[in-house]
C-alpha cells in the first residue's frame, strides 16, 4: 500500500514538474513547434555527401512529424514540401521510400543537379514544409561549415559507395520523439589516413576511420528540444559491439555560431566486417518516452 | 453461518482500513525540487586529475534564495567527457540546506577546443535541514561551464522524500 502511494505520489509529482527549457542554444532552437523536419543530402544511391561538384547531382531526402498528431507526414498531409536553394529554382520533394536516394525513414526526396557555373562554397539550403492543416516547419543544416553541403571542384572527401541493401526501419505511424541523425568523419582516425577534410557528412567509412555520430531531436509531447534536461540516456548501438556508445550533449562549431547537439565517436576496427551495417540510435527521455532511429552505414576497405 | 461470514468480512475490511490508515500515516511526503545557480568554478589540473571548487548564487523551490558550493575531482584522461565526483551544499532561507554527494556518473563534456562544457550528473542528498529537514533523494543536475572565465550554471531537478 505504502509502495503504491509512493508510486502514485511520484507519478503526480512527475506530471506536475514544470516543463524545462534548455539553458543554452540547442540546435535548431529550444522549441520545435508545429512540425518536425529532418533532412539529409545524399547521392541517388543513398550515400550521404557533403561535397558535390558542379554538374553533379545531390538528392535531398527528409521526413517530417506533425507537431499536433505526432504522425509521420505522408503525401496526403502536405500542402507543400520543397527545398529552397540560393539562386536556384525550388526543388519539390516527392514521397516514396523506393525513390532514388530515399530510405524508409526519409521517404521524401528531390534531386538537384548543380549547374556547372554554380559558385563554389557552402549551399545554404532550407527545406520548407506546410501541412494541409496549416502547420509549418523548416530544416536547415547544423552550422558546422565542414559538414554543410558544399559545392567544390575537388570532391575528395565524400565516399559514395551505394547504400541500398538495408533500409532503415520504417517510421510509419506516431512518434514520441523526432530525431535527426547524421555522421561525419572524425579528424583523428586511429587506423586509417585522415580524409582531406574532417567533419564532413558521410555514411561511408573505411575500416580504421573514426565514425562520429551527431543527433538532435524533439520531444513531441511538449516540443522541447532534447538536451540533458529532458534526456535520461542517449546511445547508439553497433551490431557486434557489446557496449552501446553514449551520446554526449555538448557545444560545437565556431565560437561565433556555436550550437549544442548530441554526439560521440566510434573508432571503426580495422577488421570490422565490410558492407552495410545498421546502427540503432536510441533516446530515453526522463518522461519515459523513447525514440529510436536506425542509421545505416557502409564499411569499405 | 451467514453471521460468521459477515463478521469475517467486517473484520477484513476493518483490518484493511487500519492497514491503509497506517500506511497513509507513514507515507512519505514528496517534494518536487528545482533550483538554479550561477557562479564561478576554479579548476587545477595535476597530471590527469582536475580539482574543482565552485561557488554560486541562485534560488530554488522550498530552499529559496541562497548559494551553492562544492568541491570535486575529475579524471581528465577521459575525453571528450570528464567524469567527476565530490560533495556540495546548497544553502537557502530559514536555515534550509541540502548537503549532497555528486555521484561518479556525473560528467562534463567539452567542445572541440575544450572551452565550453556541458554538465550532467546525479546528486545524492546526504543531509537536509530547515524546511527540508530529513529530506532524502537523488537530484539530476545539468549545466554549463566555460573554462576561460570559470563561469558555470547549474540546475538541480528531482523529487525529495521526507
Amino acid at each position: 500500500m505504502r509502495t503504491l502511494l509512493i508510486l502514485l505520489t511520484g507519478v503526480v509529482a512527475a506530471v506536475a514538474l514544470p516543463g524545462s527549457a534548455a539553458a543554452d542554444t540547442p540546435f535548431p532552437s529550444p522549441k520545435v513547434q508545429q512540425a518536425f523536419v529532418a533532412g539529409q543530402t545524399v547521392t541517388p544511391t543513398g550515400a550521404i555527401i557533403t561535397q558535390v561538384a558542379p554538374g553533379g547531382t545531390v538528392v535531398f531526402r527528409a521526413y517530417a512529424i506533425d507537431g499536433k498528431t505526432h504522425k509521420t507526414v505522408t503525401a496526403k498531409d502536405v500542402k507543400y514540401f520543397y527545398v529552397t536553394i540560393p539562386n536556384e529554382p525550388n526543388v519539390k520533394l516527392r514521397y516514396g521510400a523506393r525513390l532514388p536516394g530515399a530510405s524508409s525513414r526519409m521517404p521524401w526526396v528531390g534531386a538537384w543537379t548543380v549547374p556547372a557555373t554554380y559558385r563554389s562554397g557552402t549551399v545554404e539550403f532550407k527545406i520548407l514544409l506546410k501541412l494541409q492543416s496549416g502547420r509549418r516547419a523548416q530544416f536547415v543544416q547544423m552550422p558546422v561549415a565542414s559538414s554543410q553541403l558544399t559545392v567544390t571542384k575537388t570532391t575528395t572527401t565524400s565516399f559514395t559507395a551505394p547504400i541500398t541493401a538495408n533500409p532503415a526501419v520504417s517510421a510509419d505511424g506516431k512518434l514520441d520523439v523526432g530525431l535527426y541523425v547524421d555522421s561525419v568523419n572524425g579528424t583523428r582516425p586511429a587506423g586509417a589516413t585522415p580524409r582531406p577534410v574532417g567533419c564532413t557528412q558521410t555514411n561511408v567509412f573505411k575500416r580504421g576511420e573514426q565514425f562520429v555520430l551527431r543527433a538532435w531531436g524533439t520531444a513531441m509531447e511538449n516540443a522541447d528540444v532534447l538536451s540533458t534536461e529532458n534526456v535520461d540516456t542517449a546511445t547508439f548501438t553497433i551490431p557486434g559491439v557489446a557496449t552501446p556508445v553514449t551520446l554526449n550533449w555538448g557545444a560545437h562549431g565556431a565560437t561565433s555560431n556555436r550550437v549544442w547537439f548530441w554526439s560521440n565517436f566510434w573508432n571503426i576496427p580495422t577488421d570490422f566486417p565490410l558492407g552495410d551495417t545498421t546502427l540503432r540510435v536510441s533516446f530515453k527521455l526522463d518522461s519515459g518516452k523513447v525514440g529510436n532511429f536506425d542509421y545505416v552505414i557502409t564499411i569499405i576497405p | 453461518m451467514k453471521h460468521r461470514t459477515i463478521t469475517f468480512i467486517a473484520l477484513v475490511l476493518t483490518g484493511g482500513m487500519l492497514v491503509a490508515g497506517t500506511a497513509l500515516a507513514q507515507s512519505a511526503t514528496k517534494i518536487a525540487f528545482t533550483a538554479r545557480y550561477a557562479g564561478t568554478a576554479v579548476t587545477k589540473v595535476t597530471d590527469n586529475v582536475v580539482d574543482i571548487s565552485a561557488t554560486g548564487t541562485g534560488k530554488g523551490t522550498v530552499i529559496g534564495a541562497g548559494k551553492v558550493a562544492g568541491k570535486a575531482t575529475g579524471d581528465t584522461s577521459q575525453q571528450p567527457c570528464i567524469p567527476f565526483g565530490g560533495t556540495g551544499k546548497m544553502t537557502g532561507v530559514a536555515l534550509t540546506t541540502i548537503t549532497f554527494r555528486v555521484t561518479t556518473v556525473s560528467k562534463g563534456c567539452g567542445d572541440e577546443s575544450g572551452e565550453t562544457f556541458s554538465l550532467v550528473g546525479k546528486a545524492v542528498v546526504l543531509k537536509a535541514t530547515g524546511k527540508l529537514k530529513n529530506a532524502k533523494g537523488t537530484l539530476k543536475f545539468t549545466g554549463t561551464y566555460t573554462r576561460s572565465s570559470g563561469a558555470f550554471t547549474v540546475k538541480f531537478v528531482g523529487t525529495l522524500t521526507k
